[in-house]
């Protein structure tokens, strides 16, 4: 069960720092890394980032906080150990010393205290600023302690600053992050081709003795998922960042080639605009889930790689609501009863949005199209740029495909999106249920896991009743891998850990 | 002069067969062995048999009916989009030739600033400002020939009006429109054909990239440049969904090719060497 | 002649302004709001409003295209709205490692395209004469983005091994490695376009070697060699340099599709990717450099033209 949460309360306030005794020899002489993904890497600007693509950059040239491993337990990084007063409110983070920019001075307080301003500053528009709406103030008691109070009580502060753009970047070098990024990370910044490559130097200063092993890392870019894949069976690339279901089949037999799939959080479905259209009726909402079988989805989409779910939990996860039945056949008559009393005897006719050059969000858009038909949902397939998506799109359009990354705590996976005064609630589908409200905020005011569990599941029991929107499937995530590549485990969040990966000559 | 003897024998099996096409084109959505969108999870990815002639594609849709099908699309737009550059280019171009002066400047100057953009762009750039669709593909297309069909028309409608009958017209009090409408038109057509029939080619061509795009007929229609490119991650497994609509684009772009070619040796040798894209 | 010329650049900067303009109003007429696409999704309205304050959207566009136009003459393309760096540079690059990928193609579009007619017209009727005529019959009529697939295939699933994608500097790779990653996408560029010119250059030297200066260098005794390469290759090959100015927009074309599929970073790439993300600044300024690109290749076509062959009319546009 790889998504198996920690129970974040359980241990004990402090956190020691884990062992560094590393042996010696184990240094540089690595070699270099090939990595191939799929879209440019736009913005630099760690703070900015958006795709899945720059998280990677993301983690390997900057470091937070905290840091998350592949089991999604959270670690020290930067913080070296922290703890948190009695009320949840007051966390107090003690920085690692001698920790030093790449070729610069060394990072203190100031750093993170100034980061952490630009991040939740609305200019900045980083795409993080939401989850760090309870920051209602910071301290620097000395140059490496950081005391941040909260609004309210959050018991996974300190998982959520593992986040992809909570990173600490030299404070009077923000202006030049999008062109020279600097980090305190295992990787220095070298070059960078728009729409070619990115080339990444081993840190030398990098403060975890022994560490990294490899002595560089090219993150290639090549469009075409079939010549990733060619690339990687050829050799000419060692990873291949993020293969397609169809792909992991056919690379199995590959004997230069391991696959790794995994299943995560990460979700993709069709969003239903709860506010205006046909779905702010919920007895449509609800013919939809009776009308379309998510385990039909999952196979023609996915073909098998992914697993039907009632909402970003996934079902390998320990507060996924099991008793709640995920219909595996259609019930038309039952879908076209409740849109023939929901106003609809002759069938819904609405264009869906499907983002264009998103193959698994397409054919999820093609499939409900079809699936949807016999009960009278007569949906027209309407391609858009995902870059138009956030201006005429999201919270907008009646229904539409969109998709989300794994978050690292179940509160942001599922607090931002559901309550209904979440972040993305309003950009996504205005769903307004004081059942799921009051789950939500119960299990992030409680500290027991059990507690959580109850109401996490109560409220995916009140989500399959009053359905939000079609979270159709958690998708799995899977790379592949040249046999000489040593050490580097597929992360539930999409990004890799290369600290100790090396590829055999 | 070239082959003159063995052409219309190219030309004859080039109609035949493009005719065919559009027979087959204009039933096809009637006559498809299976529903073009119908799902079949069970049989998904599987390689051409008796059952499924082009095999079927990942969602368990029969190829051979969805080629069948999205014929059309292609002779739309190539038919469609020539025809627009046609109703937009030769009247255009005959107007140059007969007002000469500040209308032939304003709109020579247009076409030379409409043939200096290369066509792909022109066609990115045009639908980028809309929704793509069958048609909006189809116009744009059409709106990027409409410079050479306005260049040639007006290149043509130059000689003839510097002809006696243009003249004897002009003198009885003819009007413009008469004048282009009755005696130019007439005589024009047959560059004008030529050029045409060569210029069908390049349209489809030029569809089916903009679809490949993703800037055509939306899914699931079965146009065969998104086919085309709906068929990329499968290259490997399922090498069919895209050789089998790819196959036929060739095709019908050969057999369009060689009866546009022939025509041109028919009625206006001289022309030869002069078509161009 | 020198008239001829002058006038002829003074058109082609004409026709560069003009598409400065054009470019700009279909460019402003794009759906979708430029603040929202540098904001994201948590945009507030008030930020919005900030933004496009501070980029100067809610100026008039007469202002706004002054701004840009003025910033083009000085070769400043502005910033990336997407990648926060200069576009310029971007472009540049970009456009450097296109031309490499198009001249090679265009030189071997003329070498192989012109060769091959020429063998085709001398030996007409020959089978050689018909295993081309037929290839080039198909090969037109093979799209780029068609060529491509097949490639794919047979390299990827077929063969087993790929040759490389991508691209590496010449200072990096030395010449073995820069001229790999060309392989691929020359050889699916090349293809249709060297069908199209040497059927091109068959039909003008068949009408060549029928003409009367040819049958009256036969008459004269002239050696079968120098009747052909003196006499009417010349003549021939006018037609051939018309077509070839043709074929780089048709270049243009194919590079676009081309360069995605193959992952070679060029302008063609460049151009999806901006019009993908609403980059403004990336693709006005990358749609400015190709018209400039194809209008300065349909100048020097034309010059060429005129300097070849003595009878052209200088008076005007007559097509």
């Amino acid at each position: 069960m790889p998504l198996m949460r920690r129970d974040i309360l359980a241990l004990p306030a402090i956190v020691a720092a884990a062992s560094l005794s590393r042996p010696a020899s184990a240094q540089a002489g690595g070699g270099v890394l090939r990595i191939v993904v799929g879209s440019n890497l736009r913005m630099l600007d760690v703070h900015k980032t958006t795709t899945g693509e720059e998280y990677i950059y993301d983690v390997l040239v900057f470091n937070g906080l905290t840091r998350m491993r592949e089991d999604m337990q959270i670690e020290p990084d930067l913080a070296e150990s922290w703890s948190y007063s009695e009320d949840l409110k007051t966390w107090t983070f003690r920085l690692r010393r001698g920790v030093k920019f790449h070729g610069g001075r060394e990072m203190e307080a100031a750093d993170v205290i100034a980061n952490f301003r630009r991040i939740m500053d609305p200019e900045t528009a980083s795409a993080a600023r939401s989850n760090y709406d309870m920051i209602a103030g910071m301290d620097a008691p000395d140059a490496y302690t950081v005391v941040f109070n909260l609004s309210y009580p959050y018991g996974g502060f300190a998982d959520i600053l593992s986040d992809r753009q909570a990173k600490i970047v030299p404070r009077e070098a923000f202006g030049t992050q999008a062109t020279q990024p600097v980090g305190t990370g295992p990787f220095m910044f070298r070059s960078y081709t728009p729409g070619d490559r990115m080339l990444l130097a081993r840190n030398p200063d990098y403060f975890e003795p022994g560490k990294p092993r490899l002595d560089g890392i090219e993150i290639r870019i090549m469009p075409e998922m079939a010549v990733r894949v060619a690339a990687l069976q050829a050799g000419d690339v060692d990873v291949v960042w993020d293969l397609g279901p169809e792909n992991v089949r056919a690379l199995r037999d590959n004997r230069a080639v391991r696959v790794e799939s995994i299943a995560t959080s990460t979700w993709d479905g069709a969003i239903l605009n709860n506010q205006t259209g046909p779905f702010s009726d919920i007895r449509v909402r609800q013919a939809l889930h009776l009308a379309v079988p998510k385990a039909d989805i999952v196979e023609l989409v996915l073909f098998g790689e992914g697993a039907p779910t009632l909402s970003p939990i996934p079902p390998t996860h320990p507060f996924f609501a099991g008793d709640v039945p995920i219909p595996a056949r259609a019930d038309v008559a039952g879908a076209r009863r409740l849109l023939a009393q929901a106003g609809h005897a002759r069938g819904i006719r609405v264009p869906i949005v499907v983002p264009v050059g998103r193959p698994l969000r397409e054919r999820l858009g093609v499939a409900l199209q079809q699936l949807g038909r016999p009960a009278g949902f007569e949906f027209e397939v309407q391609r858009v740029p995902y870059a138009r998506y956030s201006a005429e799109v999201s919270g907008k359009a009646p229904i539409y495909i969109d998709g989300f990354f794994a978050r690292p705590t179940v509160d942001t996976a599922l607090y931002p999106f559901l309550h209904s005064r979440g972040s993305w609630n309003t950009r996504l589908w205005h769903y307004n249920e004081p059942r799921v409200d009051a789950a939500l905020e119960a299990a992030r005011l409680t500290g027991d896991v059990a507690q959580q569990r109850t109401h996490y599941q109560a409220m995916q029991r009140v989500l399959a009743e009053n359905p939000a929107s079609f979270f159709a499937y958690t998708m799995n995530f899977a790379c592949g891998y040249r046999t000489t590549v040593r050490d580097i485990a597929t992360h539930p969040m999409r990004w890799f850990d290369l600290r100790n990966a090396a590829v055999a000559s | 002069m070239l082959g003159r003897r063995h052409l219309p024998r190219t030309l004859t099996i080039g109609s035949v067969v493009v005719l065919l096409i559009v027979v087959l084109a204009a039933l096809g959505p009637w006559i498809t062995p299976y529903a073009t969108d119908a799902f079949a999870v069970r049989e998904r990815l599987q390689a051409p048999s008796a059952a499924h002639w082009f095999g079927t594609d990942e969602f368990g849709r029969d190829v051979f009916s969805r080629v069948l099908a999205g014929a059309h699309y292609s002779l739309l737009m190539g038919f469609g989009a020539t025809g627009i550059s046609l109703l937009i280019g030769v009247p255009l171009g005959m107007l140059a030739a007969f007002h000469r002066g500040w209308v032939e400047e304003l709109i020579m100057r247009g076409v030379d600033l409409l043939i200096s953009i290369p066509p792909v762009l022109l066609g990115l750039l045009i639908l980028a400002t809309a929704d793509p669709g069958l048609f909006k593909t189809i116009i744009a297309v059409g709106v990027v020939y409409v410079p050479i069909m306005t260049r040639l028309a007006r290149a043509v409608s130059l000689s003839l009006l510097a002809e006696d009958f243009v003249d004897a017209a002009r003198a009885r009090g003819d009007g413009a429109v008469r004048i282009l409408w009755r005696e130019i038109l007439p005589n024009a057509w047959p560059p004008i054909i030529v050029e045409t029939s060569l210029r069908i080619t390049f349209a489809i061509l030029l569809g089916s990239a903009l679809s490949f795009l993703g800037l055509g007929p939306q899914p699931p229609a079965s146009e065969w440049g998104l086919m085309i490119a709906e068929s990329r991650p499968f290259i490997e497994e399922a090498p069919w969904i895209g050789l089998a609509p790819g196959l036929c684009l060739c095709l019908l772009l050969v057999m369009v090719n060689i009866v546009g070619e022939g025509l041109r040796d028919l009625l206006d040798p001289r022309l030869q060497g002069r078509g161009h894209g | 002649m020198t008239a001829y010329i002058l006038r002829r650049m003074l058109s082609v900067v004409a026709v560069v302004w003009a598409m400065t303009v054009l470019v700009f109003c279909i460019v402003h007429l794009l759906p979708g709001s430029v603040a929202h696409m540098i904001l994201g999704e948590f945009a507030t309205d008030d930020a919005i409003r900030l933004l496009e304050a501070r980029l100067g959207l809610n100026d008039p566009l007469a202002t706004q295209y002054w701004r840009w136009f003025s910033g083009l003459l000085r070769g400043d393309f502005g910033l990336s709205l997407t990648m926060e760096r200069p576009a310029g540079p971007i472009i540049l690059e970009a456009l450097g490692r296109s031309a490499i990928l198009a001249g090679i193609s265009i030189v071997l579009v003329a070498t192989i395209g012109i060769a091959l007619g020429i063998h085709s017209a001398v030996n007409k009727g020959s089978p050689s004469d018909h295993a081309l005529t037929l290839a080039q019959y198909f090969f037109i009529a093979v799209p780029e983005f068609f060529w491509c697939i097949l490639a794919i295939l047979l390299f990827a699933a077929w063969l087993g091994w790929l040759p490389a994608t991508g691209y590496t500097p010449l200072a990096e790779g030395g010449l073995l490695g820069w001229g790999r990653h060309l392989v691929l996408p020359v050889a699916t560029l090349v293809l249709g376009l060297i069908a199209h010119v040497s059927r091109m250059v068959r039909s003008s030297m068949l009408e060549a070697l029928d003409s009367q200066y040819v049958l009256a260098a036969r008459a004269k005794g002239l050696a079968e060699r120098i009747v052909l390469y003196r006499h009417a290759l010349p003549n021939a090959l006018l037609p051939a340099i018309t077509v070839l100015a043709v074929d780089v927009g048709l270049l243009i074309g194919g590079i676009v599709v081309v360069e995605t599929v193959f992952a070679y970073p060029g302008l063609g790439r460049m151009l999806v990717y901006a019009i993908d993300n609403q980059d403004l600044p990336l693709m006005m300024g990358g749609m400015i450099v190709v018209t400039c690109v194809y209008a300065l290749a349909n100048l020097a076509a034309d010059i060429l033209y005129a300097v070849l062959n003595p009878r052209i009319r200088y008076g005007g546009a007559a097509t």
